[in-house]
């Protein structure tokens, strides 16, 4: 090889390979992080207006979920196991946030309104971060946000006329508009779970 | 000096935990047993560990003698797919032969329904366990507060 071709191969065809690749690379971990972002995200949102109420019975609607992301807990008091170890859970992490969880709302949503009064609930809650909001009302109104987001909801019945719920038991994260962006499953390790939050804000 | 103290603390700790059980019943070593408090309902779980030395596989039958309850059952607790389920054990829980059953959140519990009480920490709470092949023992839940999935995943 002469010295000519041999710089031609130094001086243009390593560096274009070398940015060929840094190109490459790039894009791949550009399109990581979007779908990371965007995990699931295919216009899941809530489709239409509902009329729920809060913990002091104040009237909640689509308005108010607007505007910040939040994360969403559907369960039922009645849950002596999953939904308090959760709600715990979410307590953990939003202490963990620190400031930065004021940029988000949480909502434990009830799949079990027959008994999910609004004072059951503030009672419930006394237990857990007074970040966490809860919502009950109607089960037609709950049933907007229980489709939105295909949570599974099917009452089963124990013995004596008591009953329970299987549900969804992961939490759901949605952006300002609404949007699913991602869960956090009930085992999720504690550092991709404070991750995922901090990703919404 | 204070690693030192440290280091002490903790091999006391563990070892203590290994070594202790609280309640014994044939091969049976009964452990780690609270009640969760409530909060306003009338439902509350109880965990604990049952450890079986024996060769012969046991089984926990029922819960009696719940004077705080009206309704007793076995549970377990599943994930199918991130849906939370809750079954009554109709048969009762088997506990192998050389091997220990852990009664905690996200699996088996004993479930307390029609609370006549609320449970409130610091108390104490009664109840007979019914083995199979060992009998009944009479124990006692300790109340405590819901532990989050990262506090209960690092206790012990
Ligand atoms: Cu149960």
């Amino acid at each position: 090889m002469n010295t000519f071709s041999r710089s031609i191969i130094y001086y243009i065809i390593v560096p274009i390979i070398v940015l060929l690749i840094l190109f490459i690379v790039s894009i791949f971990i550009g399109s990581q992080n979007k779908t990371f972002q965007n995990t699931n995200a295919k216009d899941i949102i809530i489709t239409s207006d509902f009329e729920l109420y809060d913990q002091d019975n104040k009237k909640v609607t689509k308005a108010d979920i607007l505007g910040s992301p939040s994360v969403l807990f559907f369960g039922f008091t009645y849950c002596p196991d999953v939904c308090p170890t959760t709600l715990q859970s979410l307590s953990v992490l939003i202490g963990q946030l620190g400031k930065g969880s004021k940029q988000l709302k949480f909502y434990f949503i009830s799949v079990d309104p027959e008994r999910d009064t609004p004072e059951a609930l503030k009672q419930y809650l006394n237990s857990f971060h007074p970040a966490i909001k809860a919502l009950t009302g109607d089960p037609k109104q709950l049933d907007v946000l229980i489709k939105s987001y295909s949570i599974y909801a099917k009452k089963v019945p124990l013995e004596n006329n008591n009953y329970t719920m299987d549900h969804t038991s992961s939490l759901i994260l949605i952006d300002k508009n609404t949007n699913l962006v991602g869960t956090i499953t009930y085992d999720e390790n504690i550092d991709v779970a404070l991750a995922k939050l901090k990703n919404l804000y | 000096m204070l690693k030192k103290i440290l280091i002490t603390l903790s091999l006391i700790t563990i070892s203590s935990s290994v070594l202790a059980y609280e309640y014994k019943i044939g091969k049976l070593e009964i452990d780690h047993l609270y009640i969760r408090v409530t909060t306003g309902t009338n439902v509350s779980a109880g965990f604990m560990t049952i450890e079986n030395e024996g060769d012969q596989p046991d089984k926990l039958l029922s819960v009696t003698n719940v004077s705080f309850a009206k309704q007793v059952e076995i549970h377990e607790t599943t994930m199918d797919n991130n849906v939370m389920k809750m079954r009554p054990l109709n048969q009762g829980l088997t506990i192998p032969a050389k091997s220990k059953v852990q009664l905690k959140p996200g699996s088996y519990h004993i479930m307390f329904m029609g609370l006549t009480e609320p449970i409130v920490k610091d108390k104490k709470y009664k109840a007979s366990l019914n083995f199979e092949q060992s009998g009944s023992i009479t124990i006692e839940f300790d109340a405590e507060e819901a532990k989050g999935y990262y506090q209960e995943k690092h206790k012990h």
